[in-house]
């Protein structure tokens, strides 16, 4: 193999070996924004979401600290006029539901027997053993959190009810559906949210029958072990991910980058627990990256093609140089050379440059010299002697 | 005339009818043979061996039969 060759081939391999090098810390600096840009979006799906139930308890709190002062209910509930209670509350409580979102309201007895559900007059006398119940009646103070109920997750606000004399007469809870805060969610965070269940804490047939009554196909077994009981986005990307959610941490998880088309999403999730502490399921986050996506993969495709380009000119300026600073002036060496055997005893040697080749050039000048002189007089004595 | 002078002597006929230069050529065949054809005059002897590496150059480097 030529040198030529050797050098063109080693330049070659540096090349791509630098084309990698640098490929690969374009890469790292890609994963690297990837992984800020899903933590920046759970953070504030996570933030925004904790922020969301705060302000909806503190909210609650308010109101229940209002209706707990309010003798109008009060004075029916001490009494046990069931009926008087009913009508004073209604109006009120179809003011809160449209105004508020306010769902469920309830009147709790002491032991725990659902006195009145303000929201569904018609189911009573049932025990109450929610977490929130229980930390209102432990602590002696607002007992709150988010609760699973048969289809739905419900923020719940829990208080000790007392009449005039600061006596606890019984509990006093008010409730709303958290499906509105994803929506606020998706506004302020522009990402698309989905509520997980695992189904382990979901009655099969509940669910179905929900499902049916708004109309909508039941998903069940859209995944394994979890239920996506709401959505921001009527999309595959928010149920076709099949992997275990429950065992993510706390902060959340990146799980996937999706290309669908010539759009590009991030997926992540970020556990949601009960009012009891437990894992109950998850919430999905879908972000939208196409804009960054797009951008990162140009600069990506900029900066390959850049590369190649260079190391092409650089390939061709370097096998040029060696090519004309070396491999020439050997070739020229090696034309003299043949022309002095086939007898030009006047071509000449030309040192070129002062350098390394120059010196080869040099000594092989001084060579031929004697050489010429050897042959010439090798010629005229062979001449002589066939005269 | 010896057999290695009328070979030099046909070499040097087919150089010139092709147009090529004369001295690079009789040198690229010279370094083949592992001689030089300067030395090769009418009264050289023949030597087998000489004209069979002659023979040999001048196939590889012209493409002739001599």
């Amino acid at each position: 193999m030529q040198i030529k060759t050797k050098v063109g081939i080693s330049i070659c391999i540096i090349f791509i070996i630098t084309a990698g090098i640098v490929l690969a810390i374009f890469a790292r600096s890609w994963n690297r924004s990837l992984d800020i840009v899903t933590r920046q979006s759970l953070r504030s799906a996570r933030v925004g979401f904790d922020n969301l139930v705060e302000n909806d308890v503190r909210a609650l709190s308010a109101t229940l600290a209002g209706l707990i002062g309010d003798e109008t209910f009060r004075d029916p509930y001490v009494n046990k006029d069931l009926e008087g209670l009913k009508a004073t509350t209604a109006p009120l409580f179809s003011q809160f539901k449209n105004i508020h979102g306010i769902t469920h309201w309830y009147f709790i007895d002491l032991d725990g027997t659902c006195y009145l559900r303000a929201h569904n007059h018609g189911k009573r006398g049932d025990l109450i053993e929610r977490a929130t119940f229980k930390k209102a009646k432990e602590s002696n103070s607002f007992g709150s959190g988010i609760e699973l109920g048969k289809t739905a997750f419900a923020l719940r606000v829990v208080y000790p009810y007392l009449d005039h004399d600061n006596n606890l007469i019984g509990y006093m809870e008010l409730g709303e559906e958290i499906e509105h805060f994803f929506e606020i969610l998706k506004d302020e965070t522009d990402a698309d949210y989905g509520l997980l269940v695992s189904k382990e804490f979901l009655n099969r047939d509940d669910w179905a029958s929900v499902r049916k009554t708004k109309g909508l196909a039941d998903n069940w077994d859209d995944h394994p072990n979890l239920l996506m009981i709401d959505s921001t986005r009527d999309s595959d990307l928010l149920t076709s991910y099949q992997g275990d959610l429950l065992n993510i941490p706390t902060e959340g998880k990146f799980l996937d980058l999706v290309e669908q088309g010539e759009k590009a999403f991030i997926r992540g999730a970020f556990p949601i627990n009960d009012a009891a502490g437990r894992k109950v399921g998850a919430i999905f986050v879908l972000k939208d990256i196409s804009e960054i996506y797009i951008g990162m993969k140009g600069d990506r495709m900029r900066v390959g093609a850049f590369l190649i380009v260079a190391m092409l000119v650089m390939a061709v300026f370097l096998l040029a140089m060696v090519q004309r600073l070396v491999f020439s002036r050997f070739a020229n060496v090696i034309d003299v050379a043949t022309r002095v055997v086939g007898g030009d005893y006047e071509s000449k040697i030309t040192v070129t440059a002062n350098d390394e080749v120059g010196e080869v050039e040099n000594l092989l000048e001084q060579f031929r010299a004697v050489f010429v002189n050897t042959l010439e007089l090798a010629e005229k004595q062979n001449k002589d002697s066939s005269e | 005339m010896s057999q290695l002078y009328d070979l030099r002597q046909k070499i040097d006929k087919t150089i010139e009818d092709r147009s090529m230069d004369l001295y690079k050529t009789r040198g690229m065949i010279a370094l083949e043979a592992g001689f030089a054809l300067g030395f090769i005059s009418a009264s050289t002897p023949d030597d087998n061996d000489k004209i069979d590496k002659l023979r040999t150059a001048a196939q590889k480097i012209l493409g002739i039969n001599l």
